[in-house]
Formats: C-alpha cells, sequence, structure tokens
C-alpha cells in the first residue's frame, strides 16, 4: 500500500538522501548535531525493520528489542571472548536473531496466535531474554559488556570521529528504505499486504499464509540485529535494559505509528519528527524539573495521533484526498 | 492412480464433523461430476457452509474423505486445496479491504503467473470479462455488497479453479441483479469450471442447477432433479413455512 505522496515522490526522496550523504561535506556539524542525526537514522532503520514485519505484513511485535539486543550482544560477546571481527559479528548476530524470529514465529504462527496474542508473546519473549542477560555474569550481568577498544578504522568498525557512523547507519537506512520499496512491488510485498488485510482470504487464493509470517519475521528479525551491533559500536557499552529493555521495543513501535503504518517512508518520516522534539523537549525542560519533559513528549504523541491517526504520511493523504483527489 | 478408479469429479464420502456436542455434518456422502452445477440447499444451520469449510480444508473433518480428480484432499490446508483448482466464496464476501480492485485481482492471479507483469495482465484480462474494469481503481472497503460479491467471483477465476464453491453469491441481490450473475456461471461453466453452489434464493438453484441435495441437521435428506426435490414431502417438511411450491415453475 502506497500513500500518495510516495507514489509522486521517488525522485524528491533520492535528492533528500543524496543532499544528507553530503551534509558532513558542506557543513561542519557539531558532535551533538551529529549524533541526533545518526539517532535519527538509527531509530528509522530499526522502525523500518519493524515495519517490515508490523507494518506490511500487520504482526505487530513489541518485542523487537529482543532482535536488536541479541545482535547487539552476539557481536561483542564475540569480540570480547574471541576477538571476532565486528562485520562477521554483525552478521552472526543477524543469523542468531533471524534463528530467534524463527522460534517464536513459528510458535505462534502455528498455533494461531495473531494480533494481541503475538504481541504479548513477543514483549514475553523479549522480557524473557532481558532477565536472562541480566542474570548470566559471562554475558557481564546487569552491567552490560564494554566494546573493548581495536585500532581505529574501518575493518574494526570503531571510529574516533562520528562522521564514519553517521555514513555508515545512512548507508544501512538508505538500505532498508530500498529494500522496502522493492519488496511492496514485488510478490512478496503483495502476499504480506494480503496476510495483513485478510489471513482467510488469503489462504483461500493459494497464499501459504504461515510460511510468509515466518520469512517475514526472519528477515525483520535478521536486520533488526543489524542495528544492535551498530549501536554497540558506536557506543562502545550495551547493558540489558538499553538493548534488550521495553523502553526500546516501544520506541522502535512509536516512529512508525506516527510516520505511517505500512509505508515504506513512515518509520524514517515518524522519527524525523518525533525524536527532534523529545529531545528538544528534554533539552528544555530536563534540566528544570524531573520528568516533565516526558509529560511534554507524551502530550506531542496525543496532539499527532489526535490529527494524524493514521501517521504523518495517512494525513497528507487524507488532505489530499479532500483537495478532490482519489484513491489510485 | 489417475484414472484407475471410476471416482467422480468432486467425491465425497461418510464426511462428518462435530462441533463439541453439536454435529454440524453426518456422514454426508454425495458426488460432483465434471461440468455439472450442483446446488445444496437446506433450512439454516443444516451445515451447508459448514461442508464447504471442510471440503476447503478451512475447518479439519473429523472422519469422511473426500477426492478431487481421483486424490485425496481430505485434512490438507486451503493453500493446497486452492492450488490443486479449488475456489470457495465466503458467505460474508472477504477482500483485502485497503487494496484497490485491480490489486485484490492481481494478488489472486500471482498463483498461477510467473511474474508480476503476467499477473497483472492476466488480471486486468479477467476484471473486463467480469465487468468490473471501471471499478479497477476503488478500493474494496468502497465497493457495494453485490460489488464485492462480483469481485470474489472475479478473484476465484484468476486462481484458474477447476470447480467453484459459490456460498450464497446472490443474497443480497436485487431482482435484476440476479439474471447477470445467473448469465455469468452459465457462461463460466461453458467455459469448463464446474460448480457447487449454496443459496437461499430459490428461483437461481433451481434454475441453474442439474442436480440439487437438501440438507437438514447436518445431513442429506434429499437428493434430485430441481423438480425432483421440489415434489418430495420430506423436502417440504424440512422447509415448512417456506414457499417451495413457487419455485416449480
Amino acid at each position: 500500500m502506497r500513500t500518495w505522496i510516495e507514489s509522486k515522490a521517488s525522485l524528491f526522496v533520492l535528492g533528500i538522501f543524496a543532499f544528507l550523504f553530503l551534509i558532513p561535506h558542506m557543513f561542519t556539524l557539531s558532535s551533538y548535531i551529529l549524533h541526533i542525526l545518526i539517532m535519527i537514522f538509527y531509530f528509522s532503520y530499526l522502525s523500518s525493520c519493524w515495519n517490515l514485519l508490523g507494518g506490511i505484513a500487520g504482526q505487530h511485535s513489541m518485542g523487537h528489542s529482543a532482535f536488536v539486543g541479541l545482535g547487539a550482544y552476539t557481536s561483542t560477546f564475540l569480540l570480547l571472548k574471541v576477538g571476532l571481527n565486528p562485520w562477521i559479528g554483525m552478521l552472526l548476530g543477524g543469523v542468531v536473531a533471524a534463528l530467534a524470529g524463527l522460534f517464536i514465529g513459528y510458535l505462534s504462527f502455528n498455533y494461531r496466535l495473531r494480533g494481541l496474542y503475538f504481541l504479548l508473546i513477543t514483549i514475553a519473549f523479549a522480557e524473557i531474554l532481558h532477565i536472562l542477560f541480566s542474570n548470566i555474569r559471562s554475558l557481564g550481568g546487569a552491567s552490560g559488556l564494554v566494546v573493548p577498544l581495536k585500532e581505529e578504522g574501518l575493518i574494526n568498525f570503531q571510529f574516533s570521529s562520528k562522521v564514519p557512523y553517521y555514513y555508515i547507519i545512512l548507508a544501512m537506512l538508505s538500505f532498508i528504505i530500498l529494500f522496502s520499496y522493492l519488496i511492496s512491488r514485488r510478490r512478496l510485498g503483495y502476499y504480506l499486504v494480503a496476510i495483513r488485510e485478510n489471513e482467510e482470504a488469503a489462504r483461500a487464493v493459494g497464499i501459504w499464509v504461515i510460511n510468509y509470517k515466518l520469512l517475514a519475521t526472519t528477515i525483520s528479525a535478521f536486520l533488526s540485529a543489524f542495528g544492535g551491533t551498530f549501536y554497540a559500536q558506536y557506543t562502545y557499552f550495551i547493558d540489558p535494559s538499553t538493548a534488550l529493555g521495553i523502553g526500546l521495543s516501544v520506541e522502535i513501535l512509536i516512529y512508525p505509528i506516527v510516520g505511517g503504518v505500512g509505508t515504506v517512508l513512515g518509520p524514517f518520516i515518524g522519527a524525523s519528527v518525533l525524536y527532534p522534539l523529545a529531545e528538544l523537549s528534554r533539552i528544555i525542560l530536563g534540566a528544570k524539573t524531573t520528568g516533565a519533559h516526558l509529560m511534554v513528549y507524551g502530550a506531542i504523541l496525543i496532539v499527532i495521533m489526535m490529527f494524524a491517526p493514521r501517521g504523518v504520511l495517512g494525513l497528507f493523504d487524507d488532505i489530499f484526498l479532500m483537495r478532490g483527489g482519489r484513491y489510485r | 492412480m489417475e484414472g484407475t478408479d471410476n471416482v467422480a469429479f468432486l467425491e465425497v464420502q461418510n464426511l462428518t464433523k462435530s462441533f463439541g456436542g453439536l454435529t454440524a455434518v453426518k456422514d454426508l456422502s454425495f458426488s460432483v461430476d465434471e461440468g455439472e452445477i450442483v446446488g445444496i440447499i437446506g433450512p439454516n444451520g443444516a451445515g451447508k457452509t459448514t461442508t464447504f469449510n471442510l471440503i476447503t480444508g478451512f475447518t479439519v473433518p473429523d472422519k469422511g474423505s473426500i477426492f478431487f480428480r481421483n486424490q485425496s484432499i481430505y485434512g490438507k490446508y486451503p493453500e493446497e486445496i486452492c492450488a490443486r483448482g479449488i475456489f470457495r466464496t465466503f458467505q460474508s464476501a472477504q477482500s483485502f479491504p485497503e487494496l484497490t480492485v485491480k490489486e485484490n485481482v492481481l494478488i489472486a492471479s500471482m498463483l498461477r503467473q510467473p511474474s508480476l507483469r503476467l499477473a497483472s495482465k492476466e488480471a486486468e484480462e479477467i476484471l473486463v470479462k467480469m465487468e468490473m474494469a471501471e471499478k479497477q481503481g476503488i478500493k474494496t472497503k468502497y465497493l457495494t455488497i453485490p460489488e464485492k460479491k462480483r469481485l470474489e467471483l472475479t478473484k476465484g477465476l484468476a486462481t484458474h479453479p477447476r470447480i467453484m464453491l459459490l456460498d450464497e453469491v446472490m443474497a443480497g441481490l436485487l431482482p435484476m441483479e440476479i439474471d447477470p450473475s445467473v448469465q455469468i456461471i452459465s457462461q463460466l461453466r461453458a467455459g469448463g469450471i464446474t460448480f457447487v453452489i449454496i443459496e437461499h434464493v430459490m428461483k437461481v438453484i433451481m434454475s441453474i442447477s442439474d442436480r440439487v441435495l437438501v440438507l437438514n441437521y447436518g445431513e442429506k435428506i434429499a437428493e434430485g432433479t430441481p423438480k425432483e426435490v421440489s415434489n418430495m414431502p420430506n423436502v417440504i417438511e424440512a422447509y415448512l413455512g417456506e414457499d417451495i411450491a413457487f419455485a416449480q415453475d
């Protein structure tokens, strides 16, 4: 399903991404601004991974932190113990997360758990991992793992400057957006949307619903784990609550909802709108009154959902429709 | 195996299904020959829709056997049964509501077509054939009930079925909309598709069925040509109060 703005805007989007790639060349950005941009891209990436399963295929996972955490822990643990290159660790983390995705996917779909029940299963799974990892000493327990310092460079996935991280996460984001775009125009994308729209009708036209749901879960988990490794290499530190906690799962979920669930650009737009607002409210209010910024953030969320229940992209669609357009 | 047995195109034997204490379908046997149109009638709760669900795998039978073109399809998944050439419609028409009419048919076409381009081409042809081409850009949630029923038939065609099980596709249609639908089914039959039709609109069943099965409380109580069936005392009794004589003309 495309929104009107997406169907008209591919060139415009290409332009934006070209511009984003050029930003560090054209301006000298403060380390803080770079960090904000990196975090926007990071969450856009994770939310886009979630969107493959939760948005396009309509299987709402609220435990995606499990896959991110598995990615982060796999690469970091192997780097610490056997000195494995983090890029290879990233791939292995993807495989571990994909297997985990396959496991909970099989459990849920084979027993016909969908909707809220799937949501609960995914929360439970992530929380089990969260508690488990907090108590395993060789994984650092609740205090987490510190990424050992290596020689700076692309091979070791470690840089003293933020700029290389900016390019890496932007490349990852560009990839996932292109990937989502390509999927939505292929058999896989149509089948996943059909499953989201009506499982019975999908089965009646010969779509193997369980297999396609498993495929979507596996791909989404595999790609989410890459985000985890990126985060570990970027912050040099992971612990169970930031890498596996429910807070991360909720954040991953919220950006697509704000931007437009199931659309190619929704997660990116959601994160671009919401993350800076959250950051701004934290800067302005965070120092004065503890927790005030969270209230403001909550209020902003409510207002956005009131005026754009289908997300920002859906809002554009509605405005276009009111001006006499029509659905494709 | 194929051709060695002398079994009918679709052969249902001793099919039984209970839900808790209620036996929805009880020891039901019937057969359908290739090219036939078989009607299934019966009062509400007679087990008609359950029979469709059992044949198409949406409900798992308790016992019995089902053969389609000499191969057992008993207990198979709906996806596989569709791939083997059986398409069923749902009593309340099912579609992908946020997708357009064209996309709905396109998704069904993908079952047989190797590429999206070919599937798209076929979907367009079928839409024209079913006189739905002018609706192709509309999201199906905006369609009227008769349009949704027509769309379901269109989607079904796109899966290249050998047999179609239609569950009340005429219900809710205006009298003037019924004739075109009957015509379409006759045309499709001439094109080589076999039909089993559940219908409450007696005029339809009586005019297009070669044979009629009558179910009551999950059991077959009568079988024969429309005229034969409508004169059987037990059928009239099952329909007590309904005007079966009306259908005879």
